[in-house]
């Protein structure tokens, strides 16, 4: 959460673009990347963000903060918009697919078994159902706090807690299944030595 | 253990992922060019996180305002229907009572016994009839109602007169049939 954050949510509520700007600068990479690892796609994730906060200025002064986080908002249009692209992008979603997050990230990338590693992750993670992949976005790759990852998906923290627990496993199990291949803990535990040394 | 492990710092990983900067830029400044809308009245009935169009994928803004102000015409609408009915004071105006009262002495109803017989020795000894539903004197009468002919059963204060219907004799005419049949009970 941005320090200040309340200050700096009613100054855009009354309409500051500076206001706005920093909450820009301050969540846009965030919703970018929870974005792109629910679409696979570098251009749509640049659309969608760009839509996220276009929505989320244009309404800002319907805009009632109720103790929520600022993101908490920004992520429910992010999860919206990424349900309107699939229902309008349904057909032609999966033809371009195989462009990885991995092009955007190149320092995450540096080595194939690195590469190898974090593409089966990210592949596994786009299979899982939308609210697991949501709780293991906002836990494991922002590392929100439960707390804060309870408030942004607008559930308790035990249901949370929940969600998250069977969302790491089912990742597990899928990353673990045979027709997926027995060497992944080999190729995660060597991408692991990759980047600690 | 190792796996998940490992697994999650590859999650953690991509939290390095960043946006193209002359996106961000250019983003930023076409976000900038517009302006925001004015607050709208029905601001209170967003939907909120967690909230009813949250959990049911109803994601559409501006369907609840839509949603409610619904409910509300139907429920005045129904308001007006349910009153007239739940007010017992309140009567129906195209209701004529007079025409249902012609209506109703118009309808020709003829009832006709067709075998009565006074059992004395019951009378006088006070037996019930057998007839389980009725205590003390009782009329059966095979009563024949026009147009559509059905049974009809009546009782009366008089002694017991067991009437039972019978498909041979001869039926006189309703109105001496009934004559006929109220004197022998007065006497």
């Amino acid at each position: 959460m941005l320090d200040g954050e309340e200050q700096i949510v009613r100054a855009a509520i009354r309409g500051e673009a500076s206001a706005f700007g920093a909450l820009y600068d301050h969540y846009q990479p965030a919703i970018y990347r929870f974005v792109l690892f629910k679409t696979g796609r570098r251009e749509d994730a640049e659309d969608l963000t760009h839509q996220v906060f276009l929505r989320a200025w244009e309404r800002i002064r319907s805009y009632k903060p109720r103790g929520f986080p600022f993101s908490s908002l920004l992520y429910r249009i992010a999860r919206n918009q990424v349900i309107d692209h699939y229902r309008a992008h349904r057909e032609t979603a999966t033809l371009e697919d195989a462009e990885l997050v991995l092009a955007a990230a190149p320092s995450v990338a540096q080595d194939v078994d690195n590469r190898l590693a974090t593409e089966r992750v990210r592949e596994t993670l786009k299979e899982l159902k939308s609210e697991y992949q949501d709780v293991i976005i906002l836990r494991f790759i922002e590392e929100l706090s439960v707390e804060e990852a309870a408030k942004t998906l607008g559930k308790s923290v035990g249901a949370t807690k929940v969600l998250q627990h069977r969302a790491l496993k089912q990742l597990r199990e899928r990353l673990g299944d045979p027709s997926n291949g027995d060497e992944l803990g080999a190729i995660l535990t060597k991408a692991a030595k990759t980047k600690s040394a | 253990m190792t796996i998940m492990k490992n697994l999650l710092e590859t999650l953690r990983s991509f939290n390095s992922t960043q946006p193209d900067p002359e996106y961000t830029l250019r983003s930023k400044q076409e976000i900038f060019n517009t302006s925001p809308q004015p607050a709208r009245w029905y601001a209170f009935l967003m939907p909120t996180p967690g909230g009813f169009s949250e959990r049911t994928g109803w994601q559409n803004t501006i369907g609840s305002p839509i949603a409610v102000m619904a409910v509300l015409v139907l429920a005045f609408f129904g308001s007006i229907g349910l009153s007239k009915i739940a007010s017992p004071g309140s009567t129906i105006g195209s209701l004529d009572t007079q025409a249902l009262q012609a209506e109703a002495q118009a309808v020709d109803i003829q009832i006709a016994l067709t075998n009565v017989q006074y059992d004395e020795a019951l009378a006088q000894e006070g037996v019930a009839p057998t007839h389980s539903a009725v205590k003390g004197p009782v009329v059966k009468a095979a009563a024949a109602t026009s147009p559509a002919s059905s049974t009809v059963a009546t009782s009366t204060a008089s002694p017991a007169v067991k009437s039972t219907p019978s498909s041979t004799a001869p039926i006189p005419s309703p109105s001496a049939a009934i004559d006929s049949a109220l004197k022998e009970l007065l006497q």
